[in-house]
């Protein structure tokens, strides 16, 4: 997957596609969501889209897409190169990947948008970029984020023409979520790979960040390496899980922000 | 009790960010690295993110006539009643405002207080008296 578009700011969200094979304008068709890299504390979060015509279900399950997550890293690169070549017969695909600086920047607004929100945002960004592409879409099938009732009730009132299906381990269940999930997951992995730092910072060419979850030896050396007392970290890491918040609470200089100073002073007044 | 300042010559012009928090730490920081690799300037916009949150900012010059300067206390005060000497160690010409999460606009301290030295220079104008009578008379 072809990530130069995101390299240019990776501080920023992108999202990259495929052509649009004919026979997904011409015809109905299902499309399924996942997401991919939602807990970690390190890297992008990815959301992606697959699409193919109905009337294809018995090839496209020829594929193997079989639940993304008991298959390797390998073994998901090898089917998204098979899923990339059938582009123009039988399927397309779009990934919207949202940066980590994104991520952090919205749970730490002024408003606070959670990752459930922002999420559900996404998928519903992606549904309306397949339907502007010209993407006859009858179907949507999407793994779940919080409750599954909810969700499914805010899809429908969003696209009531499409028959929509919001279930838990939908990846598992359905074929075309299972490849909307590679595709993610093919981005995302690559994104953290590739991740250069706009902070300079150089990591040894064996390096491994570990799962990005805080018990994982690899993710905690760094989140204990990389640490500026000043800043917390770089880019890479999501400022919004507690993770990142204590160790910079623990390590760095403390920090006040104005705004928070001002409230407590009125709370003296008071 | 009052402020001394020396002002020494041959001084540096550096680039100066206000951010809207205390960092209970004076001393050098990694900031092009850090801060100003994510920050981002267009037409439209100036963003940046510091320890997550996101900053909107603005740049704000030193008023024509002013220079803008950098000082040092070398010894703290003890007692509010005990001189203060300052020293100066850089200039700056701009100023790179930040707001947490908020466009800058005129109700800022920041702004409210460059506006002071346009009301100053007014105030302590020495009053032409024809001018004044001029104005008092009307037209």
């Amino acid at each position: 997957m072809d990530q130069t578009k995101y390299e240019e700011d990776n501080s920023k969200n992108c999202v990259l596609d495929s052509p649009v094979p004919a026979c997904a304008k011409s015809e109905p068709c299902y499309l399924g969501i996942d997401e991919a890299g939602r807990g970690p504390v390190l890297g992008p979060m990815v959301y992606g889209i697959c699409y193919s015509p109905v009337s294809m279900k018995e090839k496209f399950g020829e594929m193997g897409f079989a639940d993304s997550k008991t298959l390797t890293e390998e073994q998901r690169e090898k089917i998204f190169e098979r899923m990339d070549k059938e582009t123009d017969t039988l399927l397309g695909w779009v990934v919207e990947i949202l940066s980590p600086t994104y991520i952090s920047n919205s749970m730490l607004s002024r408003t606070k948008y959670n990752l459930n929100a922002l999420s559900h945002d996404c998928a519903i960004r992606l549904i309306q970029n397949a339907l502007d592409k010209g993407v006859h879409v009858t179907e949507v099938y999407v793994d779940t984020v919080g409750d599954p009732v909810k969700y499914q009730t805010k899809l429908k009132l969003l696209f009531p023409e499409i028959d929509i299906t919001v279930a838990k381990k939908a990846d598992s269940l359905y074929p075309i979520v299972g490849a909307a999930s590679i595709c993610a997951k093919v981005c995302r992995d690559k994104a953290v790979k590739s991740w250069v730092f706009s902070e300079g910072i150089t990591m040894a060419e064996d390096t491994s960040y570990g799962s990005g979850y805080p018990g994982d030896p690899n993710t905690k050396k760094f989140m204990n390496d990389k640490l500026d007392k000043v800043f917390g970290y770089p880019q890479f890491v999501r400022f919004g899980w507690s993770t990142a918040s204590q160790l910079i609470e623990k390590q760095g200089y403390p920090a006040e922000w104005v705004e928070v100073l001002e409230k407590t002073k009125v709370g003296i007044v008071e | 009790m009052a402020t001394y300042l020396t002002v020494t010559g041959g001084l540096e012009d550096v680039k100066l960010h206000a951010v809207p928090c205390h960092i209970h730490y004076d001393g050098k920081a990694n900031i092009s690295q850090y801060f100003e690799s994510n920050s981002r300037k267009s037409v439209e916009a100036m963003t940046a993110s510091f320890r997550g949150r996101p900053l909107k900012g603005e740049v704000i010059n030193v008023p024509h006539g002013y220079t803008g300067l950098v000082v040092k206390e070398t010894r703290k005060a003890v007692t509010e009643d005990e001189d203060r000497h300052l020293t100066t160690i850089n200039k700056f010409k701009e100023i790179n405002y930040w707001n947490l999460d908020r466009t800058p606009c005129e109700d800022d301290k920041m702004k409210q207080a460059l506006h002071w030295l346009d009301l100053a220079k007014v105030l302590h104008q020495p009053l032409e008296d024809e001018s004044s009578q001029k104005s008092t008379v009307g037209n």
